[in-house]
């Protein structure tokens, strides 16, 4: 008995006493503190690919960015089950549609990124080379500039953050209004400008934001901005620097077997997804081998494709529906998503060329994404060469990162009138073909007020 | 450490058992009511000390006492007796009862008291009413027993998880769900697990064993909380299980075996009936094919019916009247009989120094769907060891193991919403016996997904607790305990290379394993001492707790037929782990004061520190105070009337620590991967601030006692709690779309009204309850905007939650019926191509249009009342018990009709109450006309078109028993034989499968939603208790 009193004094003892010091030190195992993110040239790097990890959200390049703008143009129809797919299909984006903010969101999330970035690794003197801060900062210069890019097409002036607030009070006590279209496209050509200066030789790597695609983005400004000329010589630069198309179309895209991969001739900047960070596009578009089958190509796009076109057998029969096959594993998402290929650079060269009246040059280059297309030579005149060039990139480029159809044809002012044609779709001209301002930002935000959504909302 | 203590424990029950008492004489006798009738499990103690027995099933009892000793017989629900023993052999006894029940005992947080000196508000369920409840949770069995207590069972699911609330919702973002506490430990509750199927959680409380289960007590007001501190707002559940006692051994055998069916199934069109209707609605569109002729599924139903000219209306309607393909509903519904059944065999007995319980129980619940099921087997054992006069020791293990087989429910297209929304016109199987692959349909096979595509779960749970309490003197003794609560829980997931989910892998594979471990230690100092009249007592003690989880992720794809295991997959897709802890270190007192017996008062504090809360908030102090006037103890109120008044007031606050995340107060980078390659990103920013939720709450309340035979008991409780935890949004062009602050407010006040009464005592008995606890809840603080506005927060489908409203009430557009006529829609209206046979919403901002902003509140799902009525009669043998569960002034969101009903897209098929769509020759209707595209989007928007009212009054349980006679069963066996049934009747309005579901499980904020949700079971039971 003596044993059990004894034992039993120690249990209590042990209670008592052992167990008061270390009793609430917890520490997270798989985090950092917020400050140790980005201070040597790996942690820069981690930082990097932080960034490229927030373009693969299925907001931005793996999904919703692409179908939501191609959906409101003419490329797509919906055929899921998705009340906010549907709204956008019917061209009717209530102000609270889920996607239609997620994107916002996504969006900016990812500048956030970039943003710190910008912010420590130009500081970073002591332990990183110049090349090496250069390169980091360029690139994240260079999408943050992509990313505010695809903001103000979408949804007009938009506010611009360009630095990462890390405390609620700070975020609360930045005014972030709505800038101008006019500023943002001044953001955008700041960093962009900035991005192509850092990344000098820099010019080829297929999932990285390198000078080529920074060129490309510059181009794309200025087409948007109507600035024909001086896009001239920045696609060149591009078309000199390497890449070449692919023989064939069907090479760009994958088999089920190994999914689509960026094809390293062409690709200027991709957004590379392995099987652990799936790319939805293949689940959305596909229905035969297991995706949700959300949306498929319309009849637009199918009319757009001459006899002939070997670009048309990307769009396969999914029963008496046709199914985009540009992605090919619904499964695990094992497919990547071009963002700039040189079919791209090509036609928007094509463009700047016919647009400053040089429509013999721009003929040639046309021809040559026709021609790898299995399609004859078209002649190019004042007259012809936008709905030429507009339907080349349609059959081109559809279904692809840059969402395309919508931006190409809303910056030629088409849009309306393909909106107008869709069936059972709604139209009012007050809002530009602009997608709504979130409404969750009107209300979060204390510099956006109601006032100053867009038209037509 | 169990192993050790099962052998020391039976090693001494050896030697005691055979060590004799000298110079004590055998005292024998019986025990019986006023009645006469026997008074079997009456306790008999000498007085001063540990030994004691008590009386078998026929009142008699045994037992070794000297002569100078006195004999104490207790009972609860009688007075209890003292007789000295003197040179008596036999000692008779019959026990008066004390019909107000007051010597009752009542456990609580640390400790235990009688009813008559409680000062808070504390509910006891009846666990012996409630035993015979098919169900796999002691949550389950709660329902409708305990007043105050919203439980709610979130689908009719085997295993599914329940949503309880003491006294309404008193969180947003943490949980509402009260602190469940077992023999003293506070347990892990909840679902454990990733949820991958859409909706509907498991719930890790159905590893809790309810025959073990000997009372259940449910701490309602903060007063009687206080003591468990930051995890004390949301009320707290005490089970107790049971113990051995010291006389003969006694076994009891319990079981049931029931028969189970839904209580209502969907009613979906025929295939007919939706071509008519998606034809309807794609009609002069522009779609490049009707749906009949393929326009979604690419398949010429028309034409392989064997018509030939759509353009001939007798073709089209003798096609529309036609039926081909299966039924996809009854398809997955399993044919025959569906069985619940459980046996558990208890063994209990020992003598003064040592008592043994032990239980083993098998249950297994068979789901009415194809590829749900499940089974529990549990074991345990509870000792009790008194080597000394000084020394107590307890020790409990319970051990249970839990298989469920689940399927996606609810908000999936894989689950049961595709049985009911996939086109029909299909058979599930072809000719040879073979599913229909998935590709032929717009989603995929629903009987093909729950049949071939296999979850399975399985729970290991040891709740394993060693106190010892060492007896200074009479007024003292202190008492330490160390506890583990141990769970296993693993998840394997199997999806078929030829369903839906596996195809595009060739086969997938998910593994999810969660190993969590809740450490506990308590030690308290208890004192207690009488001074004349007045009755003095106290605790003062700390507990430490750490609950760390280690889980698992793996996922691997594209298997060789017919291999499942995760290491056959050729593909690696995810391996992940996880680890995480939190840990709590707390002290806490109590002291109470009794005067006269009718006079008491308490008051108690507990301090917590808790890892959880932010370096600026370390310690939260948790005050409560209480006090009761027993009226009825003074000699000038004494009268036959108002037999027992006692006035109760309490006052106290409580914390809820729940909703802050493990590190929720870090400034943390987090790592980020990009196809293969490393990365970092910023995760979370800085919270220092961050800290518990508190409720403080008031509570009044009167027991009263009429004629000695009506008991009732009312309460009035005002619960206010601050610093609600809310992901306060942050302008999500930020980066960050919330931050978590205390930041919001919200009360709760109601009123909870019980009477028991025992109508007829005596040979034929009637007893009677009637609970019913109405509650109101209000938001009365959000995050605020820059103009200092409140920002309402939207979750669910239509759920908000907005400052001067109930928790989550819906929230969308009003509908006035269809327009009938073009002239009556509005210009803006009509050229979003709204014409007559849709819906006329209300423009409630008068714009001329409609749109978000003229939503409003369109109803409540949180019950103005709720209640039960049970009723229980016996005579001769034989027992008849019936309870009435009910719920009143509720609002349900059926968002089932957003997809399942007429406004719902044309890809789905519809419910066959659709069939009474809007047509220019059918306009007295309030069902839409099938559209397609925007005006279907529009007709299809939230609106109180979906509201439907969720009031119902339920059979929960209805049992007849018969206790054979003695006569036939012998002196030594006990044997009652009963039938009865669950859920056999319910009376509601609700259109959809049952008004108790909800698709978001336990939310707090999204409650009342049923989306496909499963309904529960009716089950009819036989069953049996025997005992020797």
């Amino acid at each position: 008995m003596k044993v059990i009193q004894k034992l039993s004094l120690l249990l209590i003892a042990v209670l008592t006493f052992s167990c008061a010091d270390e009793f609430i030190d917890t520490e997270p195992q798989a985090n950092l503190p917020g400050e140790r993110q980005i201070f040597n040239l790996n942690t820069a790097n981690d930082a990097l690919n932080g960034l490229y990890g927030g373009l693969q959200s299925a907001s931005i390049y793996s999904g919703d960015f692409i179908y939501l703008t191609t959906l409101f143009a003419d490329e797509l129809r919906h055929t899921g089950s998705f009340p906010s797919f549907a709204e956008v299909g019917a061209n009717d984006p209530s102000i609270n549609n889920i996607d239609v903010q997620q994107i916002w969101t996504a969006h900016y999330a990812a500048i956030f990124r970039a943003n710190r970035i910008i912010e420590i690794v130009p500081t970073l003197t002591e332990n990183v080379s110049d090349e090496d801060r250069n390169n980091i900062t360029g690139q994240a210069l260079g999408i943050r500039a992509q990313l505010y890019f695809n903001l103000v097409r979408m949804y007009g002036g938009v506010p611009l953050v360009t630095e990462a607030l890390t405390s609620s009070t700070e975020i609360d006590n930045t005014n972030a209004p709505r800038a101008s279209v006019s500023d943002v496209f001044a953001q955008i050509n700041q960093d962009v400008d900035q991005a192509i200066a850092l990344l000098a030789g820099f010019d080829r790597s297929t999932y990285r934001f390198n000078r080529s695609a920074a060129r490309m983005l510059k181009a794309h400004v200025l087409m948007e901005r109507g600035q024909y000329a001086p896009a001239i010589p920045v696609l060149e630069s591009v078309l000199d620097a390497g890449f070449d198309l692919a023989s064939s179309y069907l090479d760009l895209f994958g088999d089920p077997a190994n999914g689509t991969v960026a094809n390293s001739l062409e690709t200027i900047f991709a957004i590379r997804f392995t099987a652990t960070d799936g790319n939805g596009m293949a689940f959305f578009y596909n229905g035969t081998r297991g995706g949700r089958f959300e949306v498929t190509a319309s009849d637009f796009l199918l009319n757009a494709f001459e006899d002939g076109d070997e670009r048309r057998n990307l769009i396969v029969a999914n029963g008496s529906n046709p199914q985009i096959e540009k992605y090919t594993r619904p499964g695990d998402g094992a497919d990547d998503t071009y963002v700039y290929r040189l079919a791209d650079a090509i036609l928007l060269y094509a463009e700047a060329l016919a647009r400053t009246n040089d429509f013999g040059e721009a003929e040639f280059w046309v021809n040559l994404v026709r021609d790898r297309a299995g399609l004859g030579e078209v002649t190019l005149t004042a007259q012809n060469f936008e709905a030429i060039i507009a339907n080349e990139r349609f059959v081109e480029l559809f279904a692809e990162g840059g969402g395309d159809r919508y931006f190409t044809t809303k910056r030629m002012g088409l849009l309306d009138d393909l909106v107008q044609q869709k069936p059972n779709s709604v139209f009012v001209a007050a809002r530009q073909n602009l997608f709504p301002i979130p409404q969750q930002e009107i209300e979060r935000n204390p510099a956006i007020s109601a006032a100053d959504q867009n038209p037509g909302y | 450490m169990f192993t050790k203590l099962t052998k020391l424990l039976l090693v001494s029950l050896f030697m005691f058992s055979i060590s004799a008492i000298a110079q004590q004489k055998t005292v024998t006798g019986s025990v019986s009511d006023s009645n006469g009738s026997p008074l079997p499990g009456v306790s008999v103690i000498v007085q001063g000390t540990q030994t004691g027995t008590q009386t078998d099933f026929d009142g008699n009892y045994s037992i070794s006492v000297a002569p100078n000793q006195v004999l104490v017989f207790r009972y609860i629900g009688f007075k209890t007796v003292q007789r000295p023993v003197g040179n008596a052999v036999t000692i008779n006894i019959t026990l008066e009862e004390d019909v107000q029940a007051l010597s009752e005992v009542v456990i609580v947080g640390y400790g235990e008291k009688t009813r008559k000196s409680l000062t808070t508000s504390i509910a006891s369920a009846n666990v012996d009413e409630i035993r015979g409840i098919a169900t796999s949770t002691v949550t389950g069995a709660l329902q409708g027993s305990v007043t105050g207590l919203q439980v709610n069972q979130n689908s009719g699911v085997p295993g599914a998880g329940f949503s309880v609330r003491v006294r309404g919702s008193s969180s947003i973002s943490g949980s509402n769900e009260p602190l469940y506490v077992v023999d003293g430990i506070p347990i892990v509750s909840g679902a454990v697990g990733d949820n991958g199927f859409g909706g509907q959680t498991n719930d890790i409380l159905s590893s809790i064993n309810f025959a073990d289960v000997e009372s259940i007590e449910v701490l309602k007001d903060a007063s009687a909380a206080a003591i468990y501190g930051s995890r004390g707002a949301n009320g707290v559940v005490l089970i107790t299980t049971k113990r051995g006692k010291s006389g003969k051994v006694n076994v009891e055998v319990n079981s049931y075996y029931g028969f189970q069916e839904e209580i209502d199934r969907y009613d979906i069109m025929t295939a007919g009936e939706y071509f008519r209707f998606a034809d309807t609605a794609l009609a002069g569109f522009g779609i490049p094919a009707f749906a009949s002729r393929g326009a979604f599924s690419g398949r010429n139903d028309f034409a392989a019916q064997g018509f030939t000219d759509p353009t001939d209306p007798a073709q089209l309607e003798a096609f529309y009247n036609s039926d081909f393909g299966d039924n996809f509903v009854d398809a997955v519904y399993k044919p025959g009989d569906i069985i619940v059944k459980q046996t558990d065999i208890s063994i209990s007995g020992g003598n003064e120094k040592a008592t043994f319980y032990a239980n083993f129980t098998d249950f297994n619940q068979e789901g009415v769907i194809f590829g749900q099921d499940f089974d529990r087997r549990s074991l345990r054992l509870n000792v009790d060891f008194k080597p000394t006069d000084k020394f107590n020791l307890d020790g409990g293990i319970s051990i249970t193991e839990s298989d469920n087989r689940r399927i996606n429910g609810d908000n999936n297209i894989f689950g049961l919403a595709t049985a009911v929304l996939e086109t029909p016109g299909l058979t599930l199987r072809d000719e040879l016996g073979n599913f229909t692959p998935p590709t032929e349909f717009i989603f995929s096979n629903p009987l093909q997904n729950a049949v071939e595509d296999v979850s399975t779960s399985r729970t290991f749970r040891v709740l394993a607790n060693i106190g010892l309490r060492y007896i200074i003197n009479d007024n003292f003794n202190i008492y330490s305990r160390l506890s583990l609560d141990r769970l296993d829980f693993k998840e394997s997931r199997n999806f078929s290379p030829n369903s839906a989910q596996g195809l595009g892998s060739n086969g997938e594979a998910f593994k999810e394993i969660d190993l969590i471990n809740n450490w506990n230690g308590t030690t308290t100092l208890n004192y207690r001492q009488k001074f004349g009249d007045f009755d003095v007592s106290g605790l003062v003690g700390f507990s430490f707790e750490g609950v760390n989880q280690d889980s698992s992720e793996l996922d691997t794809q594209n298997f060789p037929f017919g291999f499942t295991a995760i290491s056959n997959g050729a593909s690696i897709i995810q391996a992940d782990n996880f680890i995480t802890e939190n840990k709590l270190f707390s002290y806490f007192g109590r002291a109470g004061l009794g005067y006269k017996d009718k006079l008491f008062f308490e008051g108690t504090i507990r301090a917590d520190a808790s890892s959880r809360f932010g370096e600026g908030e370390q310690i939260g102090y948790f005050p409560a105070f209480s006090g009761a006037y027993v009226i009825s103890e003074e000699g000038w109120f004494k009268n036959n009337i108002v037999t027992n008044l006692k006035a109760r007031a309490s006052w106290g606050q409580t914390g809820n620590q729940s909703g802050i995340g493990n590190f929720a107060s870090f400034f943390l980078t987090g790592s980020v991967d990009f196809a293969g390659t490393p990365g970092n990103a910023i995760v979370q920013l800085a919270n220092p601030e961050l800290k518990w939720e508190t409720t403080t709450q008031t509570n009044l309340g009167i027991d009263l006692t009429l004629w000695n035979k009506i008991d009732i008991s009312y309460d009035y409780y005002f619960k206010d709690t601050e610093d609600l935890l809310l992901g306060r949004p942050l302008r999500n062009s930020s980066g960050f779309t919330a931050i978590t602050e205390n930041v919001g407010d919200m009360e709760n006040k109601g009123h909870e009204l019980s009477i028991n009464a025992r109508i007829f005592e005596g040979a034929f008995r009637w007893t009677s309850q009637f609970q019913i606890s109405w509650n109101q809840n209000e938001v009365t603080g959000l995050v605020r905007d820059a103009n200092g506005e409140f920002i309402p927060i939207d979750t669910g489908f239509a759920s908000r939650i907005a400052v001067g409203q109930s928790l989550g009430q819906f929230f969308g557009l009003k509908a006035d019926g269809l327009y009938q006529t073009l002239d009556e829609i509005p210009a803006a209206v009509q050229a979003r191509g709204i014409r007559p046979g849709d819906v006329k919403f209300v423009d409630l901002n008068g714009d001329g249009n409609i749109d978000a902003n003229d939503r409003t509140f369109i109803g409540n799902p949180n019950p103005g009342a709720i209640g039960n009525f049970r009723n229980t009669f016996s005579w001769k043998g034989f027992d008849l018990t019936a309870n009435l569960q009910f719920e009143i002034q509720k609002d349900i969101f059926n968002n089932t009709l957003g997809f399942a009903g007429a406004s719902g897209s044309a890809v789905f098929n519809k419910l066959s109450s659709e069939n009474n769509f809007w047509t220019p020759d059918n306009t007295d209707t309030d069902i839409p006309a099938p559209r397609f595209g925007a005006a279907q989007s529009f007709n299809n928007q939230d609106s109180d078109r979906f509201i439907e009212e969720g009031d119902y009054i339920r059979l929960k349980e209805i049992v007849l028993g018969y206790t054979l006679p003695k006569a036939w069963t012998g002196e030594d066996y006990s044997l009652r034989l009963y039938v009865g049934g669950d859920n056999l009747w319910t009376e509601t309005d609700y259109s959809g499968l049952d008004p108790e579901v909800n698709t978001f499980g336990a939310s707090n904020t999204s409650r009342g939603t049923d989306f496909f949700t499963q309904g529960l079971n009716k089950v009819v039971k036989i069953g049996l208790n025997l005992k020797f």
